[in-house]
């Protein structure tokens, strides 16, 4: 509780719109990274709709972590992308495994949030019943929290690689390491908003626009590595808006700017 | 014996590589107040002190650094692949990184000063934003372009088998501990807590009351980079290329010494605990003789 997290602001919108909307879009993104590939779509479309993952994760950490979990923040972070690269490259290797190569970019977006809501309640249980971690949500939010990790995960690796077919998939995203990459990239967008914003007079409004900022953030990184021209440009310019947003709508809120050296006095 | 001179080359670029990135990493640190001295300044207005610190809550320093470590290799492998030339992709990389890093360090300020401002009367300063990106951004970018190229040289020349993203992510997880563990040891309560008598621990009662007064005028983060530059930066330097050296060192004995696997890796280990027990009677004596010269605990 040292850095003075804890209080519930008023939400703009409920937790499960926004969950539901951000993994409905992540997910359709998956599907598009795989089948936009002809047309060099893959990284526009696709990490656009993937970065939506990253809000909807930012904003259940939000939930979970005015708890009070203060320095907790970023390990929850890591944590939900932890459990989300168990779930995206099992959602990828299961239907071969099965024989079902062929099928895979059918199966494999579907199967991996199967896979980590079931990691996810696991780990959530786990840290309510041997840990003793005393939160009411922690469950739900743990399995939130893996999906969306999961969701970032695979179609940032997706939209990279341009392919959900497992050799081509393993190939480009796993044994170059840009796994590596999406796993760190995704975990501070999730991690950071709520990191960054919490405090006293934290307002829903401003963390969720800087969710918004730092998805886009993460998709202009992989459109960089993809070296996608197209989507760098577009990426760059939308997350410029949001974030100038974001920094307009910090300096309405402050009690006032400065840009002196001065104390303000005290009103007594 | 050619390749093992430009193995032992290599080795020794590594650790110059480290002892760079480990000084430049804890100095932008402390320019940021990130990490431990964090909890402090973000604790300070609660307590009725209004400052001029940077507050630079990212996240952790290793999984930033993780971060900023891990895109600069991404993109230096996607130019490689590219046909770009490799010291250039990896001075493009660390600037996407740097580009990364300073957007996330604003939007940490802002949000941490705004998220108090209000009911606290914290104000956000602009021209502690202005001033201290410039040196945040740079030293971060000097501490990631060392890591990213001693990913580079760890992949093509020590035979490192994981891929440069890889290699790169751990690197930055590695260089954020070391400063974490041993910069911040610099940056702490003889900084924070200037006030109160050397060596009396800070007591939970005054946590949050740090000082807000420098030398001269109102104190920045940018007093406490200078402070810890004589030191702190220095230290951690030291730590990491000591233990990038050391450590490829005695591997490197051990594949010069050995015939096979098997006594070259027994060799390794020796080497090692021979190391550590060295090491523990040095810090054994400067503990003992720092005691005796600077007066006991109490």
């Amino acid at each position: 509780m040292s850095h003075g997290g804890g209080g519930h602001a008023a939400e703009l919108f409920p937790e499960e719109q926004i969950f539901g909307v951000g993994i409905g879009l992540a997910l359709i993104g998956c599907y598009l990274s795989h089948f936009l590939e002809p047309y060099g779509l893959s990284m526009l479309i696709g990490g656009l709709l993937v970065s939506a993952a990253c809000v909807a994760g930012a904003n259940t950490v939000r939930k979970v972590a005015s708890y009070g979990l203060g320095t907790g923040v970023p390990s929850i972070g890591m944590l939900s992308l932890g459990m989300g690269t168990i779930s995206a490259i099992a959602g990828v290797l299961i239907p071969k495994s099965f024989g079902l190569t062929s099928y895979t970019p059918y199966i494999a977006p579907i199967l991996t949030l199967i896979i980590s809501a079931i990691v996810g309640f696991i780990v959530g249980r786990l840290t309510v019943n041997p840990v003793g971690m005393k939160i009411p949500i922690m469950v739900r939010s743990m399995t939130f929290i893996s999906i969306a990790g999961a969701m970032a995960l695979l179609g940032f690796s997706a939209a990279y690689a341009g392919s959900l077919m497992p050799n081509i998939f393993v190939n480009n995203a796993l044994n170059s390491g840009i796994m590596a990459v999406a796993f760190i990239v995704a975990g501070i967008a999730i991690l950071h908003p709520f990191n960054a914003c919490l405090g006293p007079d934290e307002s829903h409004k401003r963390t969720l626009t800087l969710a918004v900022a730092c998805g886009l953030l993460s998709w202009f990184i992989f459109s960089v590595i993809k070296l996608d021209l197209i989507s760098i440009v577009i990426s760059i310019v939308l997350w410029a808006i949001v974030y100038l947003k974001y920094v307009k709508m910090s300096f309405k809120d402050a009690c006032c700017v400065l840009h002196t050296p001065e104390i303000p006095k005290k009103e007594e | 014996m050619n390749e093992l001179i430009i193995t032992l080359g290599a080795l020794a670029l590594s650790g110059a590589l480290a002892t760079i990135a480990g000084c430049a990493e804890d100095l932008e640190s402390d320019v940021g107040s990130q990490s431990n001295p964090n909890s402090q300044v973000q604790l300070a207005p609660q307590m009725g002190n209004i400052h001029r610190y940077y507050n630079k809550a990212i996240s952790g320093e290793p999984v930033s650094y993780g971060l900023y470590v891990a895109v600069a290799g991404g993109v230096a492998y996607s130019l490689m692949n590219f046909g770009v030339n490799p010291i250039l992709s990896l001075i493009i990389g660390s600037g996407v990184a740097a580009f990364v890093h300073g957007a996330y360090a604003v939007s940490a300020y802002l949000g941490r000063i705004v998220g108090q401002s209000k009911n606290f009367g914290q104000p956000v300063y602009l021209d502690i934003i202005m001033s201290h990106l410039g040196p945040i951004v740079g030293h971060g970018f000097i501490a990631v372009f060392c890591m990213v190229l001693m990913a580079y040289l760890a992949n093509t020349i020590l035979g490192n088998p994981f891929p440069l993203p890889l290699i790169a992510l751990i690197f930055g997880i590695t260089v954020g501990s070391i400063g974490s563990s041993t910069g911040d040891v610099h940056y702490g309560a003889e900084r924070e807590y200037q006030k109160y008598p050397f060596g009396g621990g800070v007591p939970v009662a005054n946590h949050g009351d740090i000082d807000i007064k420098a030398e001269i005028g109102l104190r920045n983060s940018l007093d406490s980079s200078y402070f810890c530059s004589r030191l702190g930066g220095v230290l951690t330097g030291m730590c990491f290329g000591l233990i990038v050296f050391l450590d490829g060192w005695r591997g490197l004995i051990g594949n010069i010494i050995g015939k096979d696997t098997y006594t070259s890796s027994i060799i390794a280990i020796v080497v090692g605990l021979l190391i550590i027990a060295i090491l523990t009677i040095v810090n054994r004596k400067i503990e003992v003789f720092a005691r005796e010269k600077y007066g006991p605990y109490q």
